[in-house]
């Protein structure tokens, strides 16, 4: 946290830009599968895909007609079916996870590869207490400094990850990524600034604030701080991001993505 | 070696064996009374006898002449008087009588002792060289500029000398043992009237390898980064240091990490030695006296720091006169006082720097710090006061602050203090003791806003130390150094509060003890051995937790099985090592050597950063249970060739450093504020090797150095499980692995007033990460790298270029003005400083490298500099 305020203002210096890229390596193609179940109603999403070369500037290639299934720690089990996407895989819309329950994904690739993640627990969830768009001017551009106010459960850790939508519209940059901890500010009334956003007036802001367990909030915060700015000799050592996904026949194959659980509480506003 | 020879003289007459017993000096002989020179004495007893005498016929005094009062005695009795005005024994084996010098202090052998100083300013001077006229006798000065020598009483020519300065020469007739101060004028401002001697032949001489000694004018000689004299910028540019770029703290020795360097300032360990992020550095250049690099050879008295020992020392002060001496420049002003207090037996000096212009407004212009505010200050402050001849205390300090603050209210403070008390003692003529008490400490402190409130984090790592060093001067073939030391390592490793609430992670504490002893023996006239030994010992001390794993599953908080509580100084885990130290030195003829050194040295305390470089948050962490010490071991080859009788001063050097438990950290760790720091540690091993060509034109209008280094540094972690292995367990190359560094220091004294600098440094480029794959989180493409370093950034060269302008030097004048102008990177090379890798916006799947440079143009600046 210390560390992502220093070299915010290290980051960028006198920049004359070049592009190295003819010298970019390309490496082993890496399984990867990202997904999330919550407590909100469904289709919960899955998508399995590969790695591409990083100059590669096309979609990531996708991995089709795989089995996947969702079970949690009492014995159900809620199967996926391949979305018109391929590689993207949904539950029903009745599926809805449950506070408290574990959560474990498993793939099963056409040529017989079994993937699972790591048991996941879904954790609660405090209420927002209010969400605020102060109206702002920055760099002649109109927009609203979004915060939300929450009562943080008082000894027990929790992390968050607050998503944004603008009428309706996902926010999903990497910049888009806001996360936070209780580190801190245990059991405290607190005001999180999710930051600058362009809107016009009667825009419509929603914002979800979502559980996250220690190693998916590390997971994510490896993500964003993988895909802001990296390289600087400020920076951590550039790595692969370590998520919770194995190859249950073959444990040392590197695999890459995150298969996680949240609860959800939602807040709207109007500018 | 001394041929002994054995005289057997069977016939003579005069002398009759009375009485046959067993031993050869029981037997009873007969003289004449009378006076004989020894020879005949001996050749008599041997004569009348059937035995013979063993000698070597120059440590004899054959022709003395000796009286024999007493008609019949015992062979014993004759000897004993015949040799009781000599240093000669006399022993039996068997039939023959062995006739030899006492061993043990010798009768005729004096001390000649004393202190080396600077004739302006009384300040002493450290390795300045004494040396015998025609004869193999040495020595040089120690830190605190004493030196020892035990010779034969004798008639000599004595050669005093130190770089830079007039040598002094001085014809004794040393009779007893003497004290000798001798003062030495500084030959800078006369460089036209005098020829600078350099030193003669220390280089070749002593048996240390892989040590750059640089005086404080060496610094002012070369061109700086906004003209501003930098220590670490100028150590920077020897062969074998070196940095990962501009703006990165500290510096890298043999391919170590900067945290294997142990800097000291006046004793004291300095745990961070950069200001705003180490575009510049702690010492202020206008307090410092000596530097002094180690890279290879490890003196015993240190320990602690596996790849160097960077030793820096603070003037005492002038005791002769009061001076002034300060500077503006664009970064910082300057000022320095110092004088005497009582005088010759005390003086001070105080030093103040401080930014007066926001450093952030001309450094990282491109609106990142647009409002916010940068600065350091620096106070230096040391007194000395001699009790007696015998006796002097000094106390030196150091404190230093760097801020900054951002229009949101974010406030960032760091710095150092420290505090050294010393007490010199002279035991006698040739033991010399020091006594040392040291306190440093960092700290810094970070404020922001977290959930609407200030929250403030802060952390301090305190030293407290204990030092007593001998230095022996037991004959001119053995310098004996010894002593001992014990540390209290109190680190607090983050303590953050908000809304009035505090919560601190676990203090650690450490005691470090060691002993030491070291002998510098001079074998023969052309091999010189310094053997040292060090012991080691660390103790890991609660209060605190220490958690359990599981032993068969990868160590993460998902495998802890319990916890220990320790109580307040209760072990919790301990370390001991055995460090050898030993340096060899062959003098091949009159200019040239070869050197060979062998060191070990153990590290308890680590830098806890993953970064290329460090951040002033990054925080030092002590050994314990899971932490384990880094050792260093490291062998060296050298060959010393000077040239123009001693004015050039050439080497090659071959190194190979192996380190055990070098500390890296686990993909995706998170360092700050992590009470289970183990989870995210991975200990390997670390290599170096590599050849170091240097060459030094000490005297003359032009001097300065080339330098180039060949070296490979690469680390190898491999751990019981995949996700505790880097790069699949093979080695790869480190942060700081240059393959080429070359470097071309030099100045040159055009006139009286103008003197012009160049500086040339070439070195490949860094290892850097770049990604081989992505894929996508959400919206987000994600960078994916397989191994790290395996690609470089493409290769860094500057010139910079600096001219000096002088006063008008006028005799009465005392004020002495002098403007430097500096380039910095003059033909606007744009060094590669980082590679982001980001989305292009507007879409979704375009990604870009951008390379970036700090500094993409030449920087000029001016300093004005005086004295008075």
């Amino acid at each position: 946290m210390v560390r992502r305020i220093v070299y915010l203002f290290l980051l960028i210096t006198i920049a004359c830009e070049h592009s190295p890229e003819d010298e970019l390596p390309i490496g082993a193609t890496k399984t990867v599968i990202q997904g999330w179940i919550t407590d909100q109603p469904g289709p919960h999403a899955v998508t399995v895909s590969t790695t591409a070369p990083y100059n590669s500037n096309q979609p990531a290639p996708k991995i089709s007609g795989a089995q996947l299934s969702i079970w949690d720690d009492e014995g159900n089990v809620f199967s996926l079916t391949e979305s018109t996407e391929p590689g993207t895989y949904q539950t029903h819309d009745t599926v809805r996870g449950v506070i408290g329950r574990y959560y474990t994904l498993q793939v099963i690739t056409q040529e017989g590869q079994r993937y699972q993640s790591l048991p996941e627990l879904l954790g609660p969830v405090p209420d927002i207490e209010s969400l605020t768009c102060q109206p702002e001017t920055q760099d002649d551009i109109e927009g609203c400094m979004l915060s939300v106010q929450l009562i943080d459960p008082l000894n027990q850790s929790n992390q968050y990850r607050w998503k944004v939508s603008i009428n309706n519209q996902p926010q999903d940059l990497p910049a888009d990524i806001r996360l936070g901890t209780d580190e801190f500010v245990d059991g405290s009334q607190v005001t999180v600034s999710l930051g600058f956003y362009q809107s016009q007036p009667m825009d419509v802001f929603e914002v979800e604030q979502l559980s996250l367990t220690t190693p998916a909030y590390d997971y994510l915060l490896n993500i964003t701080s993988q895909s802001l700015g990296l390289g600087t000799i400020f920076s951590p050592a550039a790595t692969s991001v370590p998520g919770n996904i194995f190859n249950a026949g073959d444990p040392q194959e590197e695999v890459l993505g995150y298969f996680g659980a949240s609860s959800v509480a939602v807040a709207t506003v109007i500018k | 070696m001394q041929k002994l020879l054995t005289l057997t003289l069977l016939c003579f007459t005069g002398m009759h064996i009375l009485t046959a017993q067993s031993s050869p000096l029981d037997k009873s002989i007969t003289m004449e009374p009378g006076t004989y020179t020894i020879e005949q004495v001996l050749k008599d007893i041997s004569a009348a006898s059937d035995f013979s005498f063993s000698y070597s016929p120059d440590q004899v005094p054959l022709d003395q002449r000796v009286r024999i009062a007493d008609t019949e005695q015992t062979v014993a009795q004759v000897l004993t008087s015949i040799f009781k005005d000599t240093n000669i024994d006399y022993r039996a084996r068997g039939n023959v009588v062995i006739l030899k010098k006492k061993p043990g202090p010798k009768a005729n052998r004096i001390t000649l002792s004393g202190k080396v100083t600077d004739q302006n300013s009384g300040e002493p001077l450290i390795g300045a060289y004494v040396k015998v006229a025609d004869r193999p006798y040495g020595a040089v000065t120690n830190p605190y500029g004493f030196y020892s020598l035990t010779i034969p009483a004798g008639d000599y020519g004595l050669w005093y000398s130190y770089l830079g300065y007039q040598s002094a020469t001085y014809r004794l007739s040393l009779k007893k043992d003497t004290r000798l101060n001798v003062e030495l004028a500084d030959s800078l401002m006369t460089l036209e009237d005098v020829t600078v001697t350099s030193d003669p032949q220390k280089n070749i001489l002593n048996p240390q390898l892989g040590v750059n000694n640089l005086e404080s004018q060496t610094f002012s000689n070369i061109a700086y980064l906004f003209g501003e004299v930098d220590i670490i910028s100028g150590i920077r540019l020897l062969p074998g240091v070196s940095t990962v770029g501009e703006g990165a703290s500290g510096f890298n020795v043999r391919g170590g990490g900067i945290d294997q360097n142990l800097i000291l300032l006046d004793e004291a360990p300095v745990y961070n030695s950069a200001h705003y992020f180490g575009l510049f550095s702690i010492f202020n250049p206008d307090v410092v006296k000596d530097v002094k690099l180690y890279k290879s050879s490890l003196p015993a008295n240190y320990g602690g720091a596996v790849a160097s020992v960077f030793d820096v020392r603070q003037k005492e002060g002038n005791n002769k006169k009061f001076r002034l001496k300060g500077g503006v420049g664009i970064p910082a002003v300057r000022l320095t006082a110092e004088g005497p207090l009582i005088k010759d037996r005390s003086s001070f000096l105080v030093g103040f720097r401080s930014t007066f212009v926001d450093l952030s407004s001309f450094t990282f212009n491109d609106g990142t710090l647009e409002n916010s505010e940068a600065g350091f200050e620096d106070f230096n402050a040391k007194v000395n006061y001699s009790l007696n001849e015998k006796n002097t205390l000094y106390l030196s300090a150091y404190l230093g602050r760097d801020e900054i603050a951002m229009d949101d209210g974010e406030n960032l403070q760091w710095g150092n203090s420290s505090a050294t008390l010393r007490w010199n003692r002279i035991l006698n003529q040739r033991l010399f003791a020091n006594f040392t008490g040291v306190f440093s400490r960092y700290d810094f402190r970070v404020k922001q806003l977290a959930g609407g409130s200030p929250l403030e984090i802060a952390a301090k790592i305190s030293d407290y130390h204990l030092k007593a060093d001998y230095y022996y001067y037991l004959s001119p073939r053995h310098q004996l150094d010894f002593g001992g030391s014990i540390v209290w390592h109190d680190f607090e490793p983050g303590r953050y509060t908000w809304n009035n609430r505090t919560t601190e992670l676990d203090q650690e504490q450490a005691l470090e003890a060691s002993l030491y002893v070291s002998d510098e023996f001079t074998l023969n006239p052309k091999t010189t051995l310094q053997l040292g030994l060090r012991y080691s010992a660390f103790f890991n001390v609660g209060p605190g937790e220490v958690f359990l794993y599981q032993s068969q599953l990868p160590i993460t908080t998902n495998t802890i099985i319990d916890t220990v509580q320790y109580h307040n100084l209760e072990l919790i885990k301990q370390y001991h090592n055995l460090e050898p130290r030993i340096s060899l030195v062959h003098t091949l003829n009159a200019t040239s050597s070869l050197k060979f050194t062998y060191n070990r040295s153990a590290q308890y305390t680590h830098l806890m950063s993953n970064t290329t470089t460090s951040m002033l948050t990054d925080l030092w962490k002590l050994s314990d249970s899971y932490l384990k010490p880094q050792i260093g071991n490291q062998i060296a080859l050298g060959y010393f060739r000077n040239f123009d009788q001693n004015k050039i001063e050439s080497s090659v050097e071959l190194f190979y450093r192996r380190v055990n438990n070098v500390v890296d950290f686990k993909d995706g760790a998170d360092l700050a504020l992590n009470p289970a720091i183990e989870t995210e540690l991975l200990q390997g091993e670390g290599r170096a090797y590599g050849m170091e060509l240097f060459v030094r034109k000490k005297a003359g209008r032009l001097t300065g150095w080339v330098g180039y280094t060949l070296s490979r540094s690469e680390r190898r972690i491999k751990g019981r499980f995949p996700q505790e292995t880097i790069n699949s367990g093979s080695y790869y190359p480190s942060n700081y692995d240059r393959t080429h560094d070359f470097k071309w220091i030099n100045s040159y004294q055009i006139s009286k007033r103008w003197n012009l600098s160049a500086n040339f440094v070439f070195s490949t480029g860094r290892p850097v990460t770049l990604p081989d794959g992505r894929y996508e989180f959400e919206g987000t493409i994600v960078p994916d790298f397989s191994s790290r370093n395996q690609q470089r950034v493409s290769n860094y060269h500057r010139l910079d270029l600096s001219a000096q302008l002088l006063g008008k030097n006028k005799k009465k004048k005392r004020w002495q003005g002098s403007l430097t102008f500096a380039i910095y990177n003059v033909y606007f090379h744009k060094n590669v400083f980082d590679y982001k890798f980001e989305q292009v916006p507007g879409d979704p799947y375009e990604t870009r490298i951008v390379e970036s440079s700090l500094i993409g143009n030449a920087i000029p600046s001016i300093t004005y500099n005086f004295e008075f």
